[in-house]
């Protein structure tokens, strides 16, 4: 586990851009509703987070924010 | 929380230029990944002290409430004009116009072009989604041939209106400006690329180059009428190849 995105629910608005951009697919959207009345955008593995970032640069609402764990 | 119990740190977080504020913008909008780009950029830079946007009118008409600095609104399509006079007074501030397609090739194209040609030292980041958004969806100057918008409701006919217009080929017959490049957000690789373009125009500016253009292929997927990812990969399908991304101009001297 060498990192995960950190997704602030309440500010998505539901656009699915992170879903396309993930290279190993652990993107999807939610099967609830948040304020604003659309699905979310959710982390299903954060075991296989890679760190790339993409899902963050893609992102237009600065939903989600990207965290490294360090070793040791 | 699983977060507390171990080490880490941010890899990827709100740029300091970004003020924490919800956009007015429809999902999957182009503008708010460019916004981004933009923050970060200056952040790394290190002028947001210095910087002055200028808002155009259209979508993003309220920039300067979105980033954390100072902002100038001009009248439809003058924001080279204003860009001009702002840079003029204050040589040491960093200038940069954000336009859409409609203040910059439609109402502005005369104001684009002789800034440009002036070579005047700031830097114009030049947002085409093919259309008019903030009005509704009217077709554009850059509106592609048989694409259906409010006001061509049978496709754009280009014997009837002419065909879309490049404009990083028109700017890149004029002798004056430095840089001219036109990227895409269609997809994270060529968000990187876009972020590099509007670094190098930046960068430009800060030297005293000169002028710098950077038109950056985005999507409008409420006015398209697609999804967020299904407007990114028409981008891919059916304007790429009309508007040929890449470097038209990198004069170093």
């Amino acid at each position: 586990m060498r990192g995960k995105p950190i997704i602030n629910i309440d500010k998505c608005k539901g656009c699915e851009l992170c879903n396309g951009v993930c290279p190993v697919n652990i993107m999807s959207m939610s099967k609830t509703f948040n304020k604003q009345g659309v699905p979310y955008s959710v982390c299903i593995d954060e075991e296989k987070c890679t760190v790339c970032r993409a899902c963050a640069i893609i992102c237009p609402d600065m939903v989600i924010e990207v965290i490294k764990y360090e070793q040791g | 929380m699983e977060t507390k119990t171990k080490n880490y740190k941010y890899v990827y977080n709100r740029p300091e230029s970004l003020v924490d504020k919800q956009t007015h913008y429809c999902p999957g909008c182009g503008h708010g990944i460019v916004h981004k780009l933009l923050a970060e950029i200056l952040d790394e830079f290190g002028v947001r002290e210095r910087a002055i946007v200028v808002a155009p009118v259209g979508c993003s008409v309220l920039i300067y409430d979105y980033m954390n600095i100072d902002g100038c609104e001009s009248a439809h399509g003058r924001a080279p004009a204003v860009a001009t006079g702002l840079k003029r007074v204050n040589p040491d501030s960093i200038v940069i116009s954000y336009q859409g397609d409609g203040d910059l090739l439609a109402i502005g194209t005369a104001e684009t072009i002789h800034a440009a040609n002036r070579g005047e030292n700031f830097t114009t980041i030049f947002i085409n989604n093919a259309i008019y958004g903030m009005t509704g969806g009217q077709m554009a100057p850059t509106t592609m041939v048989g694409q259906i918008t409010a006001t061509t409701p049978y496709g754009r006919d280009p014997m009837d209106v002419g065909f879309p217009i490049r404009g990083c080929e028109l700017i890149n017959s004029l002798e004056r400006p430095v840089f001219i490049e036109r990227c895409s957000i269609h997809d994270f690789k060529n968000t990187l690329k876009t972020k590099k373009a509007i670094k190098k125009g930046i960068k430009n500016q800060i030297e005293g180059k000169g002028y710098s253009f950077i038109e950056i292929l985005s999507t409008c997927p409420t006015n398209w009428g697609m999804k967020p990812q299904a407007a990114a990969d028409w981008v891919k399908d059916a304007m790429v190849p009309y508007y040929p991304l890449g470097n038209f101009r990198d004069r170093q001297e």
